[in-house]
């Protein structure tokens, strides 16, 4: 029988804090019909709350701080307070990588810099990973 | 599940690094240079994701820290990131689906993942590579 791969419309990741474990989602501030990421944030003009959408490659987000185009964005937690932002730099800006951990194992990883669009998904444990994909978003149904 | 195998290249030339020519459970070797110390020669990788086997003509210890480079451009392949298991450098191969394989640079150490930017495109090689989700 042929099999019809289907394709979901969006991906959406449920992150938590990398330090202390703590969910970063806010079900009471939607984004794009999604929970929100919520983190707090430090910048030119002071400290903020950011919220992030939670669908991958979407770049939306609300802030109750003014962020400048092109500035490093300081991410904190907003339980535990640690700062976010990971040695790790953008490969394509040199600005420190953020850091979340991922509900369903992984890692989400975001440019700190204002405007540079640069992220990734990290996996260990790839098969597991893909087995949430079929049966969360329905990759790979057949109908 | 299935078994995932990954053809990678070299993150600067973008050169194949399989070797066909040599075989690991079946599947072509992942070959690059590597030295420790003041050894250095050739390490085969099993290409089997989540496998450890490897073949090399260098003696290696449990704890050795290894430069991985590129036998076709010679570039070094150990990265800025730090292995969050042991803090050594974490060594990066690019996924020929996209995306990157990192795998620790420390005899011994089995701290990997697997990484993606456009991760639709890669799921979509999972299915039609892999028959991912079929019956």
């Amino acid at each position: 029988m042929l099999k019809i791969k289907t394709m979901p419309q969006t991906i959406t990741f449920d992150v938590n804090c990398p330090e202390c474990g703590k969910s970063l989602m806010d079900a009471y501030n939607l984004l794009m019909d999604k929970p929100s990421i919520r983190l707090t944030i430090e910048t030119a003009k002071g400290k903020g709350t950011i919220r992030l959408c939670s669908i991958y490659d979407c770049y939306a987000h609300t802030s109750d701080i003014e962020i400048e185009g092109g500035e490093i964005v300081n991410f904190f937690c907003p339980f535990c307070h640690e700062n976010l932002n990971t040695e790790i730099k953008c490969e394509l800006c040199e600005a420190p990588m953020v850091s979340f951990k991922l509900e369903m194992g992984g890692k989400v990883n975001i440019c700190s810099r204002k405007g540079c669009k640069n992220h990734n998904v990290n996996f260990v444990d790839l098969s597991a990973a893909l087995e949430v994909f079929y049966n969360k978003f329905g990759y790979g149904s057949s109908h | 599940m299935n078994e995932l195998q990954f053809d990678v290249n070299c993150p600067h030339c973008k050169r194949s690094l399989m070797d066909p020519y040599r075989m690991i459970h079946n599947k072509p070797s992942i070959r690059v240079n590597i030295s420790s110390g003041d050894k250095s020669g050739v390490i085969r990788l099993c290409s089997i994701y989540g496998c450890y086997d490897y073949l090399t003509d260098v003696k290696l210890k449990n704890g050795d820290l290894v430069e991985f480079t590129c036998p076709h451009c010679k570039e070094i392949l150990n990265s800025q990131e730090k292995c969050s298991e042991c803090e050594a450098p974490m060594v990066n191969f690019k996924l020929s689906i996209g995306g990157m394989v990192c795998i620790c640079s420390r005899s011994g150490c089995k701290n990997h993942s697997v990484g993606f930017v456009d991760l639709s495109s890669a799921l979509n090689s999972f299915y039609h590579q892999y028959k991912y989700g079929d019956q």
